[in-house]
């Protein structure tokens, strides 16, 4: 069975102008939009509480959200995951314990109103949900815990620290709840009649949510330049620019999948645009490869031809080889939940980009820089690109 | 068939039982014992053919498919640090008063680590500057204006503290999870800031606050006489027989790190401590040791000490090293005092003089050194000589212990996963079904596509497979959900590989070759392409690997080792089945 018979003859290099137009277009657009819109970042770089939840009863997004809000959550996100019957759930909300922003100056408030308690010191830590009080005299834990609580934050524990006394003031922690206890308990007060389970708690604190973005930033710029570092030593210089042009063609064009369905962009998205970048350049290097041989078997043709010849020649390897890793990748979309169906997803996207990338980006860039070459050293050789033995 | 290819049949043939091999740990573990076994080493050891792998190279489940909770804890090494200069800054200023060479103030800047010095009288400042140069040789001289010195924290120093503070948020956190009796615990370091911990089986995401709520306490409280409390309390109130605890009634370290018998010994902290809760009597209480396992990353059993309910706060601390004295040879541990808690201490040790200290930490006997004599503002631990890297080692620890009471390094919260294990089980179950459609679809496609050279191909993905989940267990690496995703993509990169080769040959008998060269220059001209994309991938996972965390850490794992079990089965095995076809059976027809 063959997918293309005999020899085809696409002129691919004819399409160049066209080709780098409507990518470069796309590019910008998609460049442009996550500079207006943002990524839908998940808490794994945005930081924050995720909450997997199953309801065993028929249940709707739209509900979840409705019953969340009656029941005191602030502006939870809630997404539906998995098929609908699943009555599976993911919320989302900024703060990593009860004690937020929006509650933080109520609690305080509440503290400072406790008749008869002289407070002469009082700090929030937000990262951490607690609240270090110093007061003249002793407290009782009770009236402490009660004053936070009836301003609406869950309390855990509030204890006496160690080195407190009369001379020096009583020092008290209060540390707030977890948002997992008041998600449970909202859906609980506002859905009445719903029962569900917590099946998955996800907190990132703020700093190392920008600390993971950082990270994920800085492995996507080292894999580009150590892969070009490598394809500049085994081929030749000249078709470096060209494979770092369709690699971030690649990953830009996989970061609109994300931009486009607003699905989460998260650790696994990172690891997805890094697998597409080596995927695309494998795909350029298999045509590289071929231009390359080519240019020694038809010494003097110029090399817009060799390189149709090249992608003709790996045409039908081209297409099995992204359709048969694509075909291995559909399992994930139906069983693969959340995450991994955005994984499955993304990966097909690039997989499909990639090839395209390496047809009419990778190759025809090279002739460019072989043109301007050429030009500058007029009257040189026409091919001056060298065929190094592989 | 010549002989190469013999000796290549054999390679491919001991890769193949070898994989089969590696993984009988993980079958055993994964199907053989009960769920709720799947993690207990010894058990698996136990269930074990005797031929079969060591039970340590097994693939275990990451935390998101078994359930559990991975948090991340990040110290503050910078606020720690910054402290900590600012403290060697005023000890300058007392060691230069002590030294009578002058009155200096200090400024600490806690974000450079640079410490102003200011001389009272400008005229003093050059013999203290050569004091201090001379005697704190953890700063260098910045700058030098009349009487204002400039001095800062050598950067080699400021990584040395930085990791150590790391190290001793590491410790408290350490005894504070043991507290929980959990099993399984992995802790460890990760990047230069942070910690990461593994509860396996945990449920309670709220319990990571109970790690860094409060900072550590550090006591230091004498150690009472117990003398037969222990033995009266075990044979007037036996313990449960399943609690696994036990009186020791003879001396069993050579050393004498131990209470004096009859003392009590359990295996599980949390039964020890309830069955000897208020037994101390009055003003005293009982306090457990942990004797750390040779690895001294878990506890093989717990002492009981009885202590003085009350003691010496170590918050007065101001520093502690450990090291070995080079006119003794002796380990030892030193530390100071600010001035208040120096009065303290020589009133404590003072009437206690030959009685054990007992260096208490969140609870935690750490270690009941004798007191020798009277200690003041300065204090000696000494360890004693013989094997000195254990005993450095112990002392370390200690320093570290003391470090926390004096110098705590603030630690938060920086993630907390938990996956519930309902939920762990449902992703492994939807995993695997992909996995195996994915594979399937591969197959089928490939042995229609190719014919015989395609069911090649499918011989050589089958052992890929399995090569990766060896490579797996051999590295003692986790499966992850991600993990299964980078499983099945290596499946489908694999396969390019012999799409490659395959197309190549096709090319060659279209060029009118012959069955046999065609197939001969079909691998070897794709054999560079092949190697050069393979590469290119895993360049890229390399980074992946180094960069991310988690389950993305463990995809990438899964990929690297896909991509290098890819080269060996696309090049060598089908090779090998191919020239058998072609060559071994003398055949003028391939099927391609």
């Amino acid at each position: 069975m063959q997918i293309i018979k005999g020899k085809t003859n696409f002129d691919f290099i004819g399409k160049r102008k066209m080709a780098l137009l409507l990518s470069s277009a796309a590019n910008i657009a998609i460049i442009v939009g996550i500079a207006a819109f943002g990524f839908n970042w998940g808490v794994d770089f945005a930081g924050g509480t995720l909450i997997e939840v199953k309801f065993n009863e028929a249940m709707t997004a739209q509900k979840v959200r409705e019953g969340a809000v009656a029941g005191g959550l602030h502006e939870p996100q809630v997404q539906s995951i998995g098929s609908a019957d699943e009555n599976t759930f993911i919320l989302r909300m900024g703060g990593v314990t009860q004690l937020t922003e929006q509650n933080e100056k109520l609690a305080e408030a509440a503290l400072r109103a406790l008749p008869g308690v002289e407070i002469t010191a009082l700090n929030k830590d937000l990262d951490n949900g607690l609240i270090n009080v110093r007061t003249r005299a002793e407290v009782k834990l009770e009236d402490l815990k009660q004053a936070v609580v009836s301003s609406g934050t869950g309390v855990q524990s509030v204890t006496l620290l160690p080195g407190s006394s009369a001379e020096s003031g009583f020092q008290y922690q209060i540390t707030s709840a977890g948002m997992s206890d008041k998600v449970k308990e909202s859906l609980t007060k506002g859905i009445p009649g719903g029962t569900f389970e917590v099946r998955r708690t996800d907190y990132v604190g703020p700093q190392v949510g920008e600390q993971l973005r950082n990270k994920g930033a800085a492995a996507l710029l080292l894999a580009l330049l150590s892969i070009l570092v490598y394809v500049a030593f085994r081929f030749d210089l000249k078709f470096a620019p060209g494979a770092l042009v369709a690699s971030l063609h690649d990953v830009i064009m996989v970061s609109g999948y994300f931009l486009v369905t607003r699905r989460e962009f998260n650790l696994t998205s990172i690891a997805v645009l890094l697998t597409i970048l080596g995927y695309s350049i494998n795909d350029t290097i298999v045509i590289y490869d071929r231009i390359r041989e080519e240019m020694v078997r038809y010494k003097g043709k110029p090399l817009a031809e060799i390189i149709n010849i090249a992608i003709n020649d790996t045409l039908a390897r081209t297409i099995l080889t992204g359709g048969v890793t694509s075909l291995s990748l559909v399992g994930l979309l139906f069983y693969g939940v959340g995450e991994i169906f955005d994984f499955a997803a993304a990966m097909i996207w690039g997989i499909i980009v990639g090839t395209y990338s390496s047809w009419y980006i990778a190759s025809p860039l090279t002739i460019w820089l072989d043109e301007r070459e050429a030009a500058k050293a007029a009257g040189g050789s026409s091919n001056p690109m060298k065929a190094k033995p592989a | 068939m010549d002989r190469n290819w013999w000796t290549r049949f054999a390679l491919v043939v001991l890769v193949a039982v070898g994989s089969l091999w590696f993984l009988t740990p993980t079958y055993y573990s994964m199907f053989v014992l009960s769920r709720a076994d799947r993690n207990d080493v010894a058990k698996l050891e136990q269930a074990l053919p005797k031929w079969s792998a060591p039970a340590k190279y097994r693939l275990s489940l990451g935390l998101d498919l078994q359930g559990g909770i991975h948090l991340v804890l990040r110290v503050d090494t910078k606020t720690a640090l910054g402290k900590r200069a600012q403290r060697l800054a005023q000890q300058m200023v007392s060691y230069i008063d002590g030294k009578k060479l002058g009155k200096l103030t200090e400024s600490t800047n806690t974000e450079t680590y640079e410490v102003t010095l200011t001389a009272e009288d400008p005229a003093t400042m050059d013999a203290i500057e050569k004091e201090l140069v001379s005697s704190f040789k953890d700063f260098s001289k910045v700058s030098r204006n009349a009487g204002v010195l400039v001095m800062k924290l050598e950067s080699a120093q400021v990584d040395y503290m930085m990791s150590e503070a790391v190290d001793q948020a590491m410790l408290v956190v350490r005894k504070r999870i043991d507290k929980w009796g959990v099993a399984e615990v992995d802790v460890r370091k990760l990047g230069t800031d942070s910690i990461q911990i593994s509860l396996p089986g945990e449920k309670d995401p709220e319990r990571a606050k109970e790690l860094i709520g409060t900072t550590a306490q550090l006591e230091f409280r004498i150690v009472e006489e117990h003398g037969d409390l222990f033995k009266d309390l075990y044979s007037n109130t036996p313990p449960d027989p399943n609690a696994g605890i036990s009186l020791v009634t003879a001396r069993q370290d050579s050393e004498g790190n131990e209470p004096s018998p009859p003392y009590l010994s359990g295996t599980d902290k949390n039964k020890l401590l309830a069955y000897v809760d208020g037994k101390g009597g009055e003003g005293k209480q009982v306090l457990l040791h942990c004797v750390e396992a040779a690895n001294g990353k878990s506890c093989l059993r717990y002492t009981t000490y009885l202590v003085q309910a009350n003691g010496l706060s170590g918050e007065n601390l101001t520093g502690a090293d450990a090291r070995k004295d080079q006119t003794t040879n002796d380990i030892v541990v030193d530390y100071q005092f600010n001035a208040q808690g120096g009065k303290l201490s020589e009133e404590l040790t003072g009437k206690n003089v030959n009685r054990q200290m007992g260096i208490v930490l969140d609870d935690n006997l750490i270690s009941a050194p004798v007191i020798r004599e009277k200690i003041g503002n300065n204090g000696r631990i000494t360890l004693g000589k013989g094997r000195s890297d254990e005993r450095l080692k112990e002392a370390q620890m200690l320093s570290l212990a003391l470090k926390s009471g004096a110098l705590p390094a603030p630690v938060t919260i920086g993630e907390t996963r938990q996956v519930g294990a309902a939920l762990g089980d449902e992703l492994i179950k939807k995993g695997t079904t992909a996995a195996v459609i994915g594979l399937a679809l591969v197959v089928v496609f490939m042995a229609i596509y190719y014919k015989v050279a395609g069911l090649v191909a499918d011989v050589a993905l089958v052992l890929n497979g399995l090569l990766i989940l060896a490579g797996l267990a051999l590295f003692k690496a986790t499966l992850t959900l991600p993990g299964i995703a980078g499983f099945v993509l290596t499946l489908g990169i694999a396969v390019d590989a012999n799409v490659l080769i395959n197309e190549r040959v096709r090319e060659e008998l279209a060029a009118g070759k012959s069955a046999r060269v065609a197939v001969d220059q079909g691998y070897d001209r794709a054999f560079w392409t092949i190697f050069d994309a393979h590469i290119t991938t895993l360049i890229a996972s390399i980074i992946l690997q180094q960069t991310g965390t988690g389950p993305v850490q463990g995809f990438a794992t899964t990929l690297i080792i896909g991509i290098i079990a890819s080269l060996f089965t696309s090049i060598v095995v089908t090779r090998v089945l191919t020239t058998y076809l072609v060559h071994g059976r003398n055949a003028q027809t391939v099927s391609i």
